[in-house]
């Protein structure tokens, strides 16, 4: 199979993970967030919710479909797959739209909880306590040492630098040589350790509501679940530090004749690493869905919503809007895992943080 | 261990939680020098009101059931330390109110002796 077979197998196959992800967004918590909104079983599995499911599930399927087309085409008429990308980004957010749409039509079946107590776990949850000295270590070594080995060789390193390689690790393009081109790639890597640390941090203080019956042990399903989330970062933010760290020096090995021995161990060492951060994510999210699962099985309930809450949730349970709620993280009512809570005053600054990564990305493709 | 409040509850939200702490205290369950969590996370935890949380650790400090330090937070308190006995009255007041309340209730001699003794053994059980 030739790259480009690859990489449009690749962008198709994302765009069908993206569609079924969506098919299932709103079901995934049965009748208790129906498109977001708590409706009796009678809406649930009666002609209305069918009815309103399967039309969604159609308008969603078709518009994939066409978005799909558009780019596969345009793809291929200029022989370039990652023209498909737009069309990734593309059926995102149509699935958004076309969600969120159907997500309004159900509103007036919304029924409200009934539940007024509620608990809270008395156990502090710090940074600290999440925190392995070795990990940080690794990490702070991955980062530094990158940079320590390009300022060393910076002097040595051609007037044209490679800036981008193929499958095989053959650099297929060049910049001047300048502080962009070179380093580029770890400023970007220090900045996702940035990004993931404060993300680590805000997860530690994560609302934890408790339902009055079985609060103990929801609590400890409720903590393994945000330990396995914590577990998904630290994985991540390791394995970025390393990749990242492999990535700058294929700048030094495939310009420098002396290293270019370690060209082809460097580059699967690279395609290894990825591999590795890919499979341990899936893992850890495999554990959380296993967690609230559990959860679900033995308490008929893996979610508290609280009524006061429940109609803070915008776009069909996807955004939470609530400027009552003194917290800044809190647990996703459809999908897995945490968000935040738009209201918050710390809000636009995580925002920002996260707008940060594709300004980064933006700037070196102009600066290059 | 944790703490509940009822929205339902026609008691106010900081007396519940001022309220769900002392009993813990008293059972030993958060015992002396124990962390309390921030005013932040066990507000956004019960929904409520930052001052809501605040006010309650307020009153339990004024009490000398807790030590707040800002920056610190709040602990829990030595049990004697710098406190003095309230008065004889003090102390019948809030046992009196409580089995006004069952005798009212209807509940007879014997019933209201025996329910007395269930609670107060539940809560030596963990108290030093």
């Amino acid at each position: 199979m030739t790259q480009t077979q690859v990489v449009t197998l690749v962008m198709l196959a994302s765009n069908a993970v993206t569609l079924g992800v969506f098919l299932w967004l709103p079901v995934m918590r049965g009748e208790r967030a129906f498109f977001g909104a708590r409706v009796d079983r009678e809406t649930y599995l009666g002609g209305e919710g069918r009815r309103t499911l399967r039309h969604y599930r159609l308008t969603l399927t078709a518009v994939f479909v066409i978005i799909t087309a558009l780019g596969y085409f345009l793809a291929a008429r200029h022989d370039e797959p990652l023209l498909l990308a737009p069309s990734a980004i593309g059926t995102a957010f149509a699935g958004l739209f076309v969600y969120a749409a159907y997500a309004r039509s159900l509103r007036p079946f919304a029924v409200q909880t009934t539940a007024t107590r509620f608990a809270s776990p008395l156990r502090t949850r710090r940074l600290a306590d999440y925190t392995h000295a070795w990990l940080e270590a690794l990490i702070i070594l991955a980062s530094a040492g990158t940079f320590a080995a390009l300022l060393y060789f910076y002097p040595r390193l051609p007037e044209q630098v490679p800036v981008h390689w193929d499958a095989a690790g053959r650099p297929d393009d060049w910049a001047a040589k300048g502080f962009a081109s070179v380093f580029f790639v770890p400023a970007l890597g220090l900045y996702l350790q940035l990004f993931f640390l404060v993300l680590k941090y805000d997860l530690t203080g994560a609302k934890m509501t408790l339902p009055d019956a079985h609060a103990e042990e929801y609590l400890r399903g409720k903590e393994q679940f945000l330990l396995a989330n914590i577990r998904v970062l630290d994985w991540a933010r390791v394995w970025i530090a390393v990749l990242f760290a492999l990535i700058a020096l294929m700048a030094i090995t495939t310009s420098l004749p002396e290293f270019s021995r370690y060209d082809l161990w460097l580059n699967v060492a690279t395609g290894a690493t990825a591999g590795l951060m890919l499979a341990g994510i899936f893992y850890f999210i495999y554990r959380m869905m296993r967690v609230n699962a559990d959860l679900g099985a033995r308490f008929g309930e893996d979610y508290v919503l609280r009524a006061s809450d429940e109609q803070h949730w915008r776009h069909g349970g996807l955004t939470y809007h609530n400027p009552e709620d003194p917290a800044l993280v809190v647990e996703k009512l459809v999908g897995l895992g945490y968000t935040i809570n738009t209201a918050h005053p710390a809000a636009p600054k995580r925002l920002l943080l996260l707008a940060g990564i594709p300004a980064f990305v933006i700037w070196a493709i102009i600066a290059l | 261990m944790h703490i509940t409040v009822d929205e339902a509850d026609g008691r106010p939200i900081y007396r519940q939680i001022a309220d769900e702490l002392k009993a813990l205290i008293a059972r030993g369950e958060l015992a002396e020098g124990a962390q309390l969590p921030p005013v932040r996370q066990l507000a956004g935890d019960l929904g409520v009101n930052l001052n809501t949380v605040a006010i309650a650790y307020r009153e339990l400090q004024a009490e000398g059931l807790l030590n707040v330090r800002h920056g610190a937070g709040a602990t829990v308190a030595a049990r004697d330390a710098g406190r003095e006995r309230p008065s004889e009255e003090e102390l019948r007041k809030p046992v009196r109110a409580a089995l006004t309340g069952l005798v009212l209730a209807g509940l007879q001699r014997t019933e209201i002796m025996a329910l007395v003794g269930d609670e107060l053994r539940a809560l030596l059980k963990g108290a030093k």
